[in-house]
């Protein structure tokens, strides 16, 4: 019994002690150490500022100095006082390679950093290795305003004010807020989120990015599952892998698409969609080149619309001169007027409505297998109607015909009918058919 | 030779049970189809087919876990679409009294012969149908089930159920044949 | 003038109704309901049904999960032998287990897309945007090995794999699409 209780108070003894060691070793360096630096280079007016950080918030201010400030805070916690003396000395030591017209500062003082539990092992670049529980820095940047900036940024928040110099970034996982920005920018990002302001000609080369841009002009965009968010872009070229665009006004794109989604607005002029199970909605084209397969286009007015192919796709558009679809499968066609022709030479299984063909509408026609055609045609509208079909059905205004209509039913099941709502009909409605369901009212 | 495809469908209804979200949305695009179909062709409309199919896509993800696999899923699903159908049309009130005293002749007629029609114009020829008898004639006709189940189902008498189902065929007829005669072309 | 011989009416395809309608039963389903509102209700639901689980770990819990993650690691070392590095292993328990499963569904998936002998670079989504991921994934495991971890870096780490998941059931989708679209053509 005795011997148990001396057991007992030992152990409790050998726990105590262990306790303090812990504790002790661990008082080492526990209050954070602050520090600061300011340096200064000299930067020509319309010289390039190369910028490379590493998991450390970045704040940019612009000026009219021909000079580069750069101001550094670093707070460490932990580890051993010589350690966090060296870190800091290595962190207030930035790679500056400086030249009247390239300053290329590099603030990434450590090779590698190794963490074990509560402690960091980090070998400096200077060769030296420094063990703290962790630190943080952050840097403030001046810079002249009409510069080229070359960032490369990881992990980071980064802000930038009014700028009218040139961007030029390479950023990973980065939270980047810009003011206005100069012509002919480039972007180049992963996973970050931008939100940027007013630009000229720009381009993008992004990878699950959330794009907020406010006006810019000729764009060029290389993006695969992102968000992009502009107020007014003049013109957009575009090579989409799922993302989600949203341009409020623009006038003219170019985009070849896959499960992407548009949601544009605007009058554009010539215009182009090269689409995979991507969907159009909004605006309207002066010309629109499409060629899609499981997409769908939503517009409010088409001058001339060209389809080269379309497969299994939904169009629904309000107003349209000119619709010519050249290969047309398993789609779905709703247009509002269209106003002078239609022509669809090779149509299988797809279904076709137009609600209403005015007095301009001057031709339509084409060949379909199944499906469906249902058009209506203003009183004022003639027309001469001639269709050769097999199987199907035809249905059309009988009182309006004045012509005997010629119908007859061949062998094999043919249709085949001519005949015209007034002898001096211009408007031809023309087509060749297998099983289709043809209504004119 | 037989083709056999319940491979992957074992495969996909494993990873849902997994919670696999992958895998229940390639199971919802195979079946959403045929589901929505027999769902509207029972409700007509859109709305109301809409609001049931996600019930029962829900209703199915939901207790997979409890999916047995003595049927295949779609069969299973298929159960569940339409006992939700079924139980949509019995809340908007609708009565399948019993027909037993209205004789409905069945005889079979030259109607019966009719010339191929699309299958879009039976569809939706079928969809305005009166409410009682298309709900049996889906049932029986589409979905394979026996007059004394849908009795069972529906709460009426199986003669009953005969009565509609013979009464849905003779409308269906007769609005078939109206579509068809648009193209007989009667003389101007 | 429209004439319609009578006897060309019966050249045309004559079928009583009901065994016209149940060999075309398939051909039936006609309506296209909208696909991606659908899905987003369903899967709203479904995800918000998950129950959120309370982990309560005593030291042999503890040690049987252990147990459990090195035998997952030793099975997909000795078995499989197909990955050279589990990424997150050094960084956190949970998250080698979550980079395991995903692992594994990718495997899953790849399999699939070998087994249909399909040419992937036909495809919309082909090898080359795996590839690119992969090219992604190392890159990233090259900063987390060099600098350590952190919670962006982690985040991106475990996205890259879920979209290499994402890519491979749409190569799975894309090959189901082109076989249908095959099999339509034939039937033309």
């Amino acid at each position: 019994m005795k011997a148990m209780k001396n057991v007992k108070s030992i152990c409790k003894l050998l726990l105590l002690i262990v306790l303090l060691s812990y504790c002790a070793a661990n008082s080492f360096g526990q209050d954070d150490k602050e520090s600061h630096f300011e340096t200064t280079y000299k930067l020509n007016h319309d010289g390039k500022l190369a910028f490379n950080i590493y998991d450390s918030d970045l704040k940019v201010n612009v000026w009219k100095n021909n000079e580069v400030k750069l101001a550094g805070e670093i707070i460490v916690t932990g580890g051993k006082t010589e350690d966090r003396e060296l870190l800091i000395a290595a962190f207030k030591e930035p790679e500056v390679k400086s030249e009247p017209n390239l300053l290329d500062i590099n603030t990434q003082f450590w090779k590698n950093m190794i963490s074990i539990g509560p402690f960091n092992r980090i070998s400096l670049k200077n060769g030296k290795k420094v063990s703290v529980n962790k630190f943080k820095a952050s840097y403030t940047l001046w810079i002249p305003e009409n510069i080229e900036f070359e960032l490369k940024s990881k992990y980071n928040d980064v802000e930038i004010a009014d700028f009218a110099g040139i961007f030029n970034f390479n950023l990973y996982d980065v939270d980047i807020t810009t003011g206005d920005f100069g012509n002919n920018s480039i972007f180049n990002a992963k996973y970050s989120s931008f939100i940027v302001g007013n630009g000229s000609n720009a381009s993008f080369d992004i990878y699950d990015c959330k794009v907020t841009g406010e006006n810019l002009a000729d764009v060029r965009i290389i993006t695969k599952y992102s968000t992009l968010v502009f107020s007014t872009v003049k013109s957009v070229k575009i090579e989409s892998y799922d993302d989600d665009f949203d341009i409020k006004n623009l006038t003219g794109i170019e985009a070849t698409a896959k499960y992407s989604t548009f949601l544009l607005g605007g009058e554009m002029g010539n215009s182009g969609f090269d689409l995979y199970d991507s969907d159009v909605k909004g605006g309207s084209y002066k010309t629109l080149s499409f060629s899609a397969k499981y997409s769908e286009l939503v517009a409010d007015k088409i001058g001339d619309l060209n389809i080269d192919v379309a497969y299994d796709c939904t169009f629904k558009i309000g107003y349209v001169d000119n619709f010519i679809c050249n290969e047309s499968k398993y789609d779905e066609i709703y247009i509002g007027t269209a106003a002078k022709k239609i022509a669809m030479p090779d149509v299988y299984d797809t279904q076709l409505n137009v609600d209403n063909l005015p007095n301009t509408f001057s031709s339509f026609s084409g060949d379909f297998k199944y499906g469906s055609v249902t058009l209506k045609a203003e009183p004022g509208l003639n027309y001469k109607l001639s269709c050769q079909q097999t199987y199907g059905s035809l249905d059309y205004p009988r009182e309006r015909f004045t012509n005997k209509p010629l119908l007859y039913i061949e062998k094999n099941s043919k249709i085949e009918f001519e005949s015209s709502t007034a002898p001096d009909a211009n408007c031809e409605i023309s087509f060749t058919a297998y099983d289709l369901n043809f209504t004119i009212k | 030779m037989e083709t056999v495809t319940i491979d992957i469908n074992n495969i996909l209804v494993e990873k849902a049970c997994q919670g696999d979200q992958k895998a229940m949305f390639r199971l919802y695009r195979m079946y959403l189809p045929a589901m929505y179909n027999t769902c509207i062709r029972m409700v007509v409309n859109k709305n109301d087919a809409e609001d049931i199919i996600q019930e029962s896509f829900i209703s199915a993800f939901s207790g997979i876990e409890g999916f047995r696999g003595e049927a295949s899923f779609g069969t299973w699903l298929k159960r569940i679409v339409i006992n939700n159908s079924i139980n949509h049309i019995r809340n908007k009130k609708i009565k399948f009294v019993d027909m037993d005293t209205i004789q409905i002749d069945d005889t079979d007629s030259e109607d019966d012969d009719l010339p191929d029609i699309p299958m879009e114009v039976i569809h939706n020829s079928i969809k305005s149908l009166p409410d009682k008898a298309r709900v049996v004639l889906n049932l029986y006709l589409l979905e394979g089930y026996l007059h004394r189940e849908i009795a069972l189902i529906l709460g009426i008498s199986e003669s009953t159920s005969r009565s509609q189902y013979i009464r849905a065929k003779k409308l269906l007829k007769e609005i078939l044949i109206r579509e068809y005669d648009h193209i007989k072309g009667e003389s101007c | 003038m429209i004439i319609l011989k009578e006897n060309h009416v019966k050249l045309l395809c004559v079928m009583k109704l009901e065994s016209y309608i149940k060999e075309n039963r398939k051909a039936l389903d006609v309506e296209k309901p909208d696909e991606k509102y659908l899905w987003k209700g369903i899967i709203k639901a479904v995800g918000s049904l998950k129950k959120p689980r309370r982990l309560i770990i005593s030291r042999s819990a503890a040690a049987v999960a252990a147990i459990t993650i090195l035998a997952i690691i030793g099975a997909y070392f000795i078995g499989r032998n197909q990955h050279n590095n589990l990424i997150l292993v050094n960084v956190d328990s949970k998250l080698a287990k979550q980079e395991v499963i995903l692992l594994r569904q990718i495997d899953d998936y790849s399999e699939q897309i070998k087994k249909t002998g399909f040419n992937v670079d036909q495809l919309v989504s082909g090898n080359r945007e795996v590839e690119y991921i992969d090219d992604l994934i190392h890159y990233y495991s090259e900063d987390l090995k060099q600098n350590g971890p952190n919670p962006r870096l982690i985040n991106s780490l475990i996205d890259l794999y879920e979209k290499k998941i994402l890519v491979l059931n749409r190569m799975l989708n894309e090959i189901e699409k082109y076989e249908s679209h095959e099999k339509r053509k034939i039937n033309l």
